[in-house]
């Protein structure tokens, strides 16, 4: 006989224990034969189970998706509760994950009847559905919070198996109060059995409805999924939304349809939850908080007059609301004897403003080489000339409305002096866009204020005339160069854990930080050293780096591949010095869905994707843009393509999720190979010239 | 455990570990409790001690990666017979058999019911004596009815120990709508489904006892519920299987078995219909009707286009493939009784039988989707969704 290794500490526990107990049993012979008393207390339980059936329901789901995520979906009847005589149902979410075409539910009296959603509860999992009816219904009778105790017995009850009879797991109640004070725990078998039916206390009341959940680690504004913590079925932790709450947010729930989380809009000092003073660190901007005038740095002390000393307690008062709750805090502004207390109002809200990034319209001017910033940056702070030297200006935004033009010297921006670009984008990072500042600088040795409101990031991409003719000139003079040298030596960039090698193409002349293209190539070498031949002025010209990496299957581009290019990056990035702030990713058909793929992944470690006739990939979740990963997004659709219709719709998704998206078309087929013409690459070449933009 | 050996069985529940830890907690409560004056659902000492008595720990083939070579099985006659469940662990000359005292015994097969998939062994007893389940006096349980379930899970029981004790309720009296992997379990009759998680490996052939220590049914192998998704705990109740276990034991070969549909001599169609669905490019695509033939069954009983099918012969259907595979459960010289969701209203319909032996004219397209029943359903549903699932 074989035992997993695994079990076999409880293999002895249980062994020694069976053995103590048999040798007792063996002189017990003559007790009764049935504890009647509990099984009078089962047979309670199950009676009161029939009082409660007439208010179960079976409903059925007809079309939709398979699975959700990785969970495959249940295929059979699932369960609802009737809450109202009138014909309003509550179900669990995960019974309608799958998005069904069509609902029908089945009453214990065997009656169907079509059904539609009313709305869903996306902070304690519930659906919600309204069937039209001609008599009132049977509604069960909620158990009162404050009466239920922990250890009291409880059954499950759904009616799934059989449309006639429901059935029945049973157990007690674990605990009170948890996943933030929204739900009861019992250790009643609950499970696509179940799940959307009442747990029905000894007396026939209901006290609650069965939903799988699982905690949220993190206050991401995400939605929640609805089969998260489905993967606990039968497992002995099960989760009930209390009845009585149910019933007491239902005629705002008809009134809404929707009820979501409600959010605050604040980011919190690291640290454990559990040790660590809800101090908050920063205001996401048009936030309820921010409209509330709360600030970073600020500590809540208390929510709707309880005390709060740790981010568990701020959770565990704001998690149960809803968005469009009034919710009082009680903030302590500095520290000492200067602290203030505030007592403020904050409406919550259901989603927060998509971040749209201040900009002011400066293209700052790159150093020529280190050694000269280093030197310049010495003998600026000598000459008391510390600023942003401006390479150009952007056409029609603030800056050149101000009258600021290249040449000129940005100093302040608000209240902050700006010694670099690092700290100009700092700053503005902090700002949003429509918020009016004042700007300083210095034009002619003169130093100018000037009051402007900050944009939203263009979308547009800059025509050469639009850039210092120096650059537009010195490229087509280094393309000359090029030519007349002949081909230069790519080098080979290998990660020793995979098996491809990527060819790397570096300006001709030393000089600043450059830019990074990380173009997502062909398996074919051939192909790949022409593609990368073809953007040797761009290289010279505008100082980039352009990588191109081939896939590590001959098909082409797979998911798989996404490991290899996040380690491929920053080995690039780092080996060649690059400037983060014009590093981006880029592929065309496929490769471009990767790119965009690893884009989205890894917000932070690049400045934008550029991909060509390329939709989003069709399970791509798009976050929104947040503050302090900003990233840029260059679509270019193939004209007459069939997919340009989708390119252009992901266009409008990612603007809508606050992305600043340029859009371009190129003539012609698509290449299957990233090899385009000339006015395409220049329009990648222009856009990625305007990525340090601030 | 590594990523790459997990297969259904390992992923079963989140953290088998944890389950076999309740389970364990589960049946030292309920033995524990023998000894004490509160608590929850129990019987009486004598009681289970009665019931370990006629249960059985089988080992035979298996040992390989989740293929466990145990199993559990039921005394039912004084000569020394076990009913047991028919598995890979029986595929062997050497399997053995070792009572709740330690005493073991070589085993011969006697013979086994293919749809129930249960054997029958007897014990080479000799001059030993043993206790058993007498089948006529097996007993019946409603949902919601407190139960033991009597195996040898997990094979914890080693050597002289007992089989362990799981106490549940009986959650539900339902057919048997299960899979195992990509395979359907040969029964679809009745079954107690129970909460407890009474089959884990090694359980199949364990006993399923009221608490009066009376029989109800015997463990079956683990099964996914088609149903909830979910892994089933169940037993085949004793009237499905005592006269089959009976004839075997008797000599004769298992016959009557419930549970098996035969399927119709001429199974009906869509083309019979008269209707053309919508394109099933989906695994769930909703069973909207895309043209309705004039003049056929289908067209003289009203149905139209956008039509929405829910129920066939009185079967919900959830998707295309549901109502190909249910019409094709239906003999097509039989009258039809469907209901459809048009303008959110339900309507019922009948639909004569159309006796035409001209083969069913236009639309042609209804070809396209006039596949036999099993395939469409073998190729769309659970075996692709398994695989994939473990994949990720």
């Amino acid at each position: 006989m074989r035992i997993r290794p695994h079990i076999t500490r409880f293999t002895l526990l249980t062994a020694a224990l069976l053995c103590a107990c048999v040798a007792r049993w063996g002189r017990a012979n003559d007790g009764p034969v049935v504890d009647e008393l509990a099984l009078k207390e089962q047979q309670a339980l199950a009676a009161a189970v029939e009082r409660v059936a007439p208010a179960v329901v079976q409903i059925r789901t007809i079309g939709g998706l398979e699975r959700v995520d990785d969970t495959v979906l249940a295929q059979g009847p699932t369960t609802g509760l009737i809450v109202r005589d009138d014909g309003y149902i509550v179900s669990s979410a995960i019974n309608f994950a799958q998005q069904p075409a069509s609902t029908l539910v089945r009453l214990a009296d065997g009656t169907q009847h079509p059904a539609e959603i009313v709305g869903r509860d996306h902070n304690r999992m519930l659906v919600l559905l309204k069937i039209d009816v001609d008599e009132p219904l049977t509604a069960p009778v909620a158990t009162p919070l404050a009466d239920i105790r922990v250890g009291q017995r409880a059954a499950a009850v759904g009616r799934t198996f059989v449309a006639s009879r429901v059935n029945i797991s049973t157990g007690v109640v674990s605990a009170l109060g948890r996943m933030n004070g929204r739900v009861l725990q019992t250790d009643a078998k609950a499970s696509a059995a179940n799940y959307g039916g009442p747990l029905v206390d000894l007396s026939g009341r209901v006290m609650g409805v069965l939903v799988p959940m699982a905690p949220q680690m993190s206050s991401s504004a995400e939605e929640p999924s609805e089969v998260a913590g489905a993967e606990y079925y039968d497992s002995g932790i099960a989760f009930a939304v209390p009845l009585e709450h149910v019933l007491s947010v239902l005629p705002r729930w008809i009134d809404q349809g929707d009820l979501k989380r409600g959010l605050l809009g604040i980011g919190l000092a690291a640290g454990s939850p559990y040790a660590t003073e809800p101090r908050i660190t920063t205001i996401w901007p048009r936030s309820p908080a921010a409209e509330a005038g709360w600030q970073a740095k600020d500590l809540i002390t208390a929510i709707d007059g309880q005390p709060v000393v740790s981010q568990t307690q701020l959770r565990r008062q704001i998690v149960p609301h809803y968005a469009g709750d009034q919710v009082a805090v009680t903030l302590q502004r500095g520290e000492g004897d200067d602290a203030e207390t505030l007592e403020t109002e904050v409406t919550l809200a259901a989603k927060l403003p998509t971040y749209q990034q201040a900009f002011l319209g400066v293209l700052p001017q790159r150093a020529s080489s280190q050694s000269e910033s280093n030197a310049k940056a010495k003998a600026d702070a000598e000459q008391g000339e510390a600023g942003v030297i401006v390479r150009a200006v952007w056409p029609d935004s603030p800056a050149a409305a101000a009258g600021l033009v290249a040449g000129d010297r940005l100093t302040r921006i608000g209240d902050e002096p700006v010694a670099s670009t690092a700290e100009a984008v700092k700053v503005l990072a902090a700002a949003t866009a429509g918020e009016e500042t004042t700007i300083a600088f210095v034009h002619d040795g003169e130093e100018i204020e000037h009051t402007i409101v900050a944009d939203t990031l263009p979308t547009a991409v800059l025509n050469k005339s639009d850039l210092p003719a120096a650059t537009a000139r010195r490229s087509e003079e280094s393309a000359a160069t090029t030519a007349d040298n002949g081909e230069r030596a790519l080098a080979d960039l290998k990660l020793p854990e995979f098996g491809q090698v990527a060819r790397v193409l570096e300006p001709a002349e030393s000089g600043a930080a450059p830019g990074l293209i990380l173009w997502l190539g062909s398996a074919d070498a051939e192909i790949n050293e022409r593609l990368i031949r073809s953007w040797t002025s761009v290289v010279d010209g505008d100082r980039v780096v352009f990588v191109v990496a081939p896939p590590s299957d001959a098909a082409g581009w797979t998911g798989g591949d996404l490991e290899y290019l996040d380690r491929l990056l920053p080995a690039a990035v780092a080996q060649y010095g690059a400037d983060v702030r014009r590093t981006i990713v880029a592929g065309e058909g496929k490769a471009g869905q990767l790119a965009f793929a690893m884009a989205l992944k890894s917000r932070g470690r690049l400045a934008g994707v550029a991909a060509v006739g390329a939709p989003l990939p069709r399970t791509l979740v798009v976050p929104d843009n947040a503050p302090g990963a900003p990233l840029a997004v260059l679509t270019i659709a193939t004209e007459n393509s069939p997919f340009s219709v989708l390119v252009n719709r992901d266009a409008r998704r990612l603007l809508d999720a606050g992305y600043p998206v340029s859009q371009a078309a190129r003539r012609g087929a698509p290449s299957h190979n990233g090899l385009l013409n000339s006015a395409t690459r220049s329009v990648i070449a222009r856009w990625l010239d305007g990525l340090d933009r601030f | 455990m590594t990523h790459t050996n997990l297969t259904s069985r390992t992923t079963r529940r989140l953290g088998e570990r944890r389950a076999l830890r309740c389970v364990i907690a589960a049946s030292l409560v309920a033995i524990m409790a023998c000894s004490v004056s509160i608590g929850a659902a129990r019987a009486a000492m004598p009681v289970i001690r009665d019931v370990q008595r006629k249960v059985v720990k089988i080992y035979g083939a298996g040992g390989l990666r989740q293929m466990e070579a145990y199993q559990s099985g039921i005394l039912v006659s004084a000569e020394g017979h076990v009913v047991t469940a028919l598995s890979y662990v029986l595929d062997t000359d050497d399997v053995a058999a070792v009572l709740d005292d330690g005493r073991k015994f070589s085993v011969e097969f006697v013979g086994s019911d293919p749809v129930l998939e249960l054997a029958v062994l007897k014990l080479n007893l000799g001059d030993e004596q043993v206790s058993w389940f007498d089948l006529k006096e097996a007993a019946a349980a409603a949902p919601g009815e407190p139960v033991l379930a009597v195996s040898n899970l997990y094979g914890i029981a080693a050597g002289d120990e007992p089989a362990s004790i799981l106490q549940g309720v009986v959650t539900a009296i339902a057919p048997l709508e299960a899979r195992r992997g990509a395979f359907q379990a040969n029964y679809r009759g009745d079954v107690y489904v129970v909460d407890a998680h009474a089959n884990n490996p090694g359980a199949a052939g364990g006993a399923l006892v009221d608490w009066r220590g009376r029989l109800l049914g015997v463990l079956g192998k683990e099964l996914k519920s088609r149903v909830t998704g979910a892994w089933l705990n169940y037993a085949l109740p004793v009237e499905t299987w005592a006269g089959s276990v009976e004839a075997i034991i008797a000599g004769r070969n298992a016959t009557g078995s419930p549970g098996l549909a035969l399927a119709p001599e001429e199974p009906l169609t869509l083309a019979d219909l008269g209707v053309v669905l919508v394109p099933n490019l989906l695994a769930r695509t909703p069973a909207y009707l895309d043209a309705v033939r004039p003049g056929s069954p289908a067209a003289s009983a009203g149905l139209r286009p956008d039509d929405l099918i829910v129920f066939v012969a009185g079967e919900p259907t959830a998707s295309c493939s549901e109502v190909i595979e249910t019409l094709g459960r239906i003999d097509r010289r039989d009258e039809l009784r469907m209901a459809v969701l048009r303008e959110g209203e339900l309507v019922d319909v009948v639909l004569a039988a159309e006796i035409d032996e001209e083969p069913a004219g236009p639309p042609s397209s209804a070809g396209e989707v006039d596949e036999p029943a099993a395939d469409e359903s073998d190729s769309t549903e659970p075996a692709a969704g398994e695989s994939n699932r473990e994949g990720a």
